[in-house]
C-alpha cells in the first residue's frame, strides 16, 4: 500500500539502522487485506529483521480513504496473529499500536496481553483517540504486569 | 448484519473520534490531538478540548 518507498528499501533502511546501532523498531498494520499467508510471510520476515521491538497495528479504515471500506479485523483473528507473531518474535518486544480499541475492544485487549503482547502504547494516537492511560495501567495490574517505563509526557 | 447492530458498531467508532465539524455552525475545525487529549477549534465559535476516548466498563 506504499508507495513511497519499496520493500527493499525500507529493508537496506532498517540494516543501515541496526549496522549503525540504534535499536531496530519495525512493525506494520494487520488487516489491511492481506491473506494469513502473508501475515505469517510478514512474521517470518520480521524474525529475520529481529527487531528489539515491534508495533503491532490493527486497521482502523478511515471513511474516504482508499481502505476505507476494508472490514474491521475480527478480534478473533487479530488475537491468533498475535499469538503467531510472539512464536515468530519469541524475544521482540510486541507493542500494541493503533487500531486494538477498535479491533479488540476491552475483552481482546486483556486476552492480547495475555496471549504475547508486552508492551501497549496508551492514551491517543496520532488523529484519533484512544482508551484513558488510567484504564490501560489498571488493566497491566490486574494481570500483574509490571509497568517498566512510562513516558514522561504522561 | 441488522441496521442496529451496525450502529452499535458506530457509537464505539465514534467515541474514539475527536470533533471534527462545529456543532453550532457545521464549519469544519482545526483539530490537534495529543496523547492525553484533544483541542478542536472553530473559526467562529472558539475553542473546545476534551481528554481520551470516554472509559468503558471493563
Amino acid at each position: 500500500v506504499v508507495t513511497t518507498h519499496s520493500w527493499d528499501e525500507r529493508w537496506s533502511t532498517l540494516k543501515m539502522v541496526r549496522e549503525s546501532g540504534m535499536e531496530v523498531c519495525c512493525g506494520g498494520i494487520l488487516g489491511l487485506g492481506e491473506t494469513v499467508e502473508q501475515r505469517a510471510e510478514f512474521a517470518a520476515q520480521l524474525a529475520e529483521l529481529d527487531p528489539h521491538e515491534v508495533p503491532l497495528n490493527f486497521l482502523n479504515p478511515r471513511p474516504g480513504t482508499p481502505l476505507g471500506d476494508q472490514p474491521v479485523m475480527d478480534p478473533k483473528d487479530a488475537l491468533r496473529a498475535i499469538a503467531a507473531f510472539r512464536l515468530a518474535l519469541p524475544r521482540t518486544i510486541l507493542r500494541y499500536a493503533g487500531g486494538r480499541e477498535i479491533t479488540l475492544g476491552d475483552l481482546g485487549t486483556r486476552d492480547g496481553l495475555l496471549g504475547g503482547i508486552n508492551a501497549v502504547i496508551v492514551g491517543n494516537y496520532l488523529t484519533t483517540l484512544g482508551r484513558p492511560a488510567t484504564q490501560d495501567l489498571q488493566l497491566l495490574q490486574e494481570l500483574k504486569m509490571p509497568v517498566k517505563a512510562l513516558s514522561s509526557t504522561l | 448484519m441488522s441496521g442496529t447492530l451496525l450502529h452499535v458498531f458506530c457509537a464505539r467508532a465514534l467515541d474514539l473520534e475527536p470533533p471534527r465539524y462545529c456543532i453550532t455552525c457545521g464549519r469544519r475545525m482545526k483539530v490537534q490531538v495529543v496523547p492525553t487529549g484533544w483541542t478542536a477549534e472553530c473559526v467562529q465559535h472558539g475553542v473546545s478540548t476534551g481528554g481520551t476516548a470516554s472509559p468503558s466498563a471493563s
